[in-house]
């Protein structure tokens, strides 16, 4: 998340002459990244991006904390003048043992609260200290009571509630999780239906006041009336707090603080600290006994750990002594033990930091990673048979993509997921396909099972373009039984030709990548009579054809297809030998003959190559109506004409007309 | 000699060099020594005679006048064909070029990572998009009630559930092909980038539900942040440019601890953060965002079956739609996928 604080704030706070451009650069190299400043009046705000781990910088105790370590680091001289998180306790105050405040807590909602009732309260506008903070940060200033439970939350990273008491029935304040429907209107003068299970105050008559972590309830709020007020410091259950605010779509500065875990040690400064900005600026005075409940809370953890695995990890050495004073200016405790040094965890850093790994994470960013040396990883060599499987079948994905987009293909990155309508139109069955069960949109519903669909709807989207070629080679995901879909990574082609135009490219393909494509009858659903089966190599790859009538309708032109296993074609694709090879001295001959049905180019050459063992390779030269023409690369006995020999079985055994010679 | 002959011989050659254009040359050629041609008479006329002396002072004299004859009719051709005929029309203008398709920017985007990649050592692989919770997860050490785990964050797939990996999701980024790599090649050494689909649910102008990633790692004895630096800012200079400055900043992931986000000096206010039109739109404070990093993280090695005593590691993931809008400058990441030409073609 991002938050603003004014330079200002945490200069009162740390003594240092350092300039506002330097205190970006050098905080944003080691800590939190400062990613924009601000000139506003005399002072500067700072735009800070604070990873969801460190919830515990995103306020001025904590980047103060920061820059106390990092600073030094580059040789600037640093004091902490004011430590907010460790200056402040309990002891500070005195509280009347009023027992005017009832609460009712679910530990596992709230882990602590703090409470307390506070009396003759006098409202008014806020200091012109705690409304220019305020303006700077981008809240808007209300009064002086409302300003303070901001303000606080600013420099303490914790958020504070504070209730007008007199409109609290019976000073009761219960805990609990909310029922799917219940109703509650919030701060922000809009009413929301709670989805269930969230975490919210009834009051003494049963009514709502407090949507927990993320808004007050408006019946609770401190207006110019108020006299008495409630200040309430809470922590609660991370995922609560997400949860609601992600399905209420209700958000706050509070919810991102508490949705990313906050310790349950800060609540007690922050409380101590409010009290004293009250008592100061609202008038108030302290009217109940402290309510502090809680279960147990944090006691230091403790790491051991080496100057030597540090320096391991970082890959250059670094002294025990830099060890200890960086630790130590985060705020952690430092002894020596034996050969290790023992680390105690602060509570602000009690939950990210657990292991010697942390340990080094913390020395080597306050080190510098702008420091450590740029070192290329080692070379490696292993031998791989599957890497190199996949790596020539990358190749060869390219060399076939090159080919295409130099001859007039446009290449499409589609979504994975298709649209009913999608299928419905290729008549596909949306059962057999792998759903999407938290789905963002009706567009991306089911895992493709064909590339079609997508080409197609990119041809209807872009029916102002004329003699359009897509293509797109994409995986397809086909369900297994108790396995996770077998992802087959597929070309699809999808162009504005004819079918023999697309053959010739297909063919081209094929040339490239060594093998050899045949094509079988068959009827796609999808497709007009003129649609085939594609085998590469004599193994079933895909198909190809034309769209039925009602498809090309609505794109407006002749539209012909290819699907095709990608890992089918580049698995047939063989090696080229072509040194030291000698080539024989074939006899070439053509045979005209009338295509008979039942005896398709496919059955017919492999009919004739297993009659006759002499032929090497037989060749499509053309085809005029249902005529073919076929080239015959033979090497027969001398003197004999494997052509004639062709012909006459052809037209004995097989009953085709041949065209004479 | 015969006058007759002579003068003939005489105008012929007069009609050489006198030949209006190229095709009356030859027409006057072929009437002189075509095979029915003028000589092809003489040398019949010549072949009768029955005097040997006349025969053989007249043949002398026919083959030095042939070759004068040819003299003078090759040098008026050479005329001929050196002329330069005048044109009409511009010369200048352009050829109409064949009709050429379009590779997706994000294809070439991959290829230049690959390429790159591959001159110091990486080899690529691939892994599932659709994939156990496991390895997208709990092996990358995200419990179940990391946020990135819930219905906001990541797709879930209904199809079958596994007893051992738990349910099917669209991988929400590579990773998860770290602990598939580690479990694949048992032992290291691993060099391994991923080039995948993956998918969260998001969907406005910085975000699409389906993007591309980049995965690095690199697991070895002796691995160390220096690696990962030396690595990332070559990666940074061989793609963006030779004068980009890297720099690691800390971050937070679960599979790397420590974690870095590696940022590069922006590109086109060459890392200053203004430019003449004030500040730059594109980068905050003269640096750019590339992506996460960091060094494997002790419990991912563990998935793995590796031991974090012996071995160490880095990785990396990094969009590729990301890297690509910096490079090529793509204001808005839908319309990479958008379907729409007039997108596809631009890139």
């Amino acid at each position: 998340m991002n938050i603003l604080l004014p330079f200002s704030s945490i200069q009162r706070r740390l003594k240092t002459d350092i300039s506002v451009e330097e205190f970006q650069r050098i905080l944003s190299l080691c800590g939190p990244s400062i990613e924009r400043i601000e000139k506003v009046d005399n002072d500067f705000v700072f735009d800070i991006e604070v990873t969801t781990n460190r919830i515990d910088m995103a306020c001025v105790a904590g980047i103060v904390q920061e820059a106390n370590a990092i600073l030094p680091q580059f040789g600037k001289k640093v004091a902490i003048t004011e430590h907010l998180l460790t200056d402040y306790s309990f002891a500070d105050l005195d509280f009347p043992n009023e027992d005017v405040l009832h609460i009712e807590n679910d530990f596992s909602l709230s882990p602590r609260i703090t409470a307390v009732v506070m009396d003759d309260i006098v409202i008014r506008e806020s200091t012109a200290e705690i409304r220019s903070f305020l303006e700077k940060v981008g809240v808007r200033p209300i009064n002086n009571i409302v300003d303070i439970s901001n303000y606080l939350m600013y420099l303490f990273g914790q958020p504070v509630h504070i209730f007008d008491y007199d409109k609290i029935s019976g000073g009761t304040l219960k805990i609990r999780k909310s029922i799917k429907g219940e109703k509650i209107a919030l701060l922000d003068e809009k009413t929301y239906t709670l989805p269930g299970n969230d975490i919210v105050i009834e009051d003494g008559a049963g009514k709502l006041i407090d949507l927990c972590g993320i808004m007050g309830g408006k019946n609770s709020e401190v207006d110019k009336h108020t006299t008495r007020i409630v200040l309430f410091v809470p922590s609660y259950s991370k995922k609560y707090i997400r949860k609601t605010s992600m399905l209420t779509a209700a958000r706050s500065t509070a919810s991102s603080y508490y949705e990313k875990g906050i310790d349950t040690a800060r609540v007690e400064p922050t409380f101590v600290y409010g009290v004293k900005l009250l008592v100061e600026h609202g008038k108030a005075q302290v009217s109940s006994r402290l309510v502090d409940m809680h279960e147990t809370l944090y006691t230091p953890r403790s790491i051991s750990v080496t100057a030597q695995y540090i320096t391991d990890k970082i890959g250059e050495k670094v002294d025990e002594m830099v060890v200890k004073t960086i630790l130590s200016s985060l705020g952690f405790g430092v002894m020596h033990k034996d050969a290790s040094i023992q680390v105690t965890v602060p509570f602000w850093r009690q939950f990210d930091v657990f292991e010697p790994h942390d340990i080094v994470e913390e020395v080597a960013r306050i080190y510098g990673y702008h420091t450590v040396k740029e070192v290329i990883s080692p070379f490696s060599l292993v031998r791989d048979e599957q890497v190199r499987a996949f790596e020539e079948s990358y190749r060869a994905e390219i060399a076939i993509k090159t080919y295409l987009c130099n001859t007039g293909f446009i290449e499409m990155y589609n979504y994975s997921m298709q649209s009913l309508d999608m299928l419905s139109s290729f008549s596909s069955d949306p059962k057999s396909h792998l759903r999407i069960t938290n789905p963002i949109s009706e567009d991306l519903i089911y895992m493709r099972q064909s590339i079609m669909p997508s080409l197609y709807k990119n041809m209807l989207d872009n029916t102002q373009f004329e003699h359009l070629s897509l293509f797109e080679i994409a995986n397809v995901y086909i369900p297994r039984e108790n396995d996770l879909p077998n992802e087959v990574r597929t070309v699809g082609i999808l162009m504005q030709d004819t079918l023999t135009s697309l053959k010739n490219t297909l063919q081209h393909c094929a040339a490239l990548l060594n093998t050899t494509i045949e094509y079988k009858n068959t009827s796609i659903i999808y497709a007009t009579n003129e649609c085939v089966e594609v085998y590469c190599n004599g193994v079933f790859a895909g198909n190809a054809g034309r769209l039925l009538p009602a498809l090309e309708h609505h794109a407006g032109g002749q539209l012909v297809f290819a699907q095709i296993s990608w890992d089918i074609l580049a698995a047939q694709t063989r090696v080229k030998q072509t040194l030291l090879q000698k080539k024989p001295q074939y006899v070439i001959e053509d045979i005209t003959y009338k295509y008979k049905s039942g005896f398709e180019w496919f059955t017919l050459v492999s009919k004739l190559k297993g009659a006759f063992v002499e032929i090497q390779n037989i060749e499509y030269r053309d085809q005029y109506e249902d005529h073919v023409t076929m080239r015959l690369y033979t090497i027969p006995k001398k003197g004999e004409s494997m052509a004639k020999r062709c012909v006459e079985y052809m037209r004995s055994e097989l009953g085709i007309e041949v065209k004479a010679k | 000699m015969d006058s007759h002959i002579q003068s003939r011989l005489s105008l012929y050659a007069r009609s050489f060099e006198n030949a209006p254009s190229l095709d009356e040359l030859i027409k006057i050629h072929t009437e002189v020594f075509g095979k029915k041609g003028y000589f092809a008479k003489l040398f019949q006329t010549l072949a009768k005679e029955s005097d040997i002396d006349k025969k053989k002072t007249m043949g002398v004299y026919l083959n030095t006048e042939k070759q004068k004859l040819e003299q003078i009719f090759g040098a008026k051709q050479d005329l001929f064909l050196q002329q330069k005929e005048s044109i009409v029309g511009d010369v200048t203008v352009p050829g109409n070029g064949p009709s050429l398709g379009k590779m997706h920017i994000v294809t070439s985007a991959i290829e230049e990572i690959r390429r790159i990649y591959s001159r110091i050592g990486f080899y690529q692989y691939s892994y599932p998009e659709v994939e156990w919770e496991y390895f997208s997860f709990e092996a990358l050490n995200m419990p179940s009630d990391h946020p990135a785990r819930d219905d906001f964050e990541t797709f879930f797939v209904d199809g079958p559930v596994s007893k051992k990996y738990g349910k099917m999701v669209l991988t929400p980024h590579t990773s998860n092909g770290q602990v598939r790599e580690m479990l694949r090649v048992g032992k290291p050494p691993i060099r391994m980038i991923n080039i995948a689909r993956c998918y969260r649910p998001n969907w406005d102008v910085t975000h699409v539900p389906m993007m591309h990633q980049f995965e690095g790692l690199c697991i070895d004895r002796g691995i160390s942040i220096q690696h990962l630096k030396g690595t990332m800012s070559y990666f940074a200079r061989e793609f963006f440019g030779y004068d980009v400055k890297t720099r690691l900043r800390p971050h937070n992931f679960e599979f790397t601890e420590p974690s870095f986000e590696v940022d590069i000096s922006c590109i086109h206010c060459n890392g200053t953060g203004t430019t003449d039109k004030g500040k730059c739109r594109i980068c905050k404070s003269g640096w750019l965002e590339l992506g996460g990093s960091g060094l494997v993280h002790p419990n991912v090695l563990k998935a793995g079956g590796i031991d974090s005593a012996e071995y160490s590691g880095w990785a990396f993931g990094f969009g590729i739609e990301r890297v690509a809008m910096i490079k090529y400058q793509i204001d808005d990441i839908r319309k990479l996928y958008s379907g729409e030409l007039r997108y596809v073609l631009e890139g």
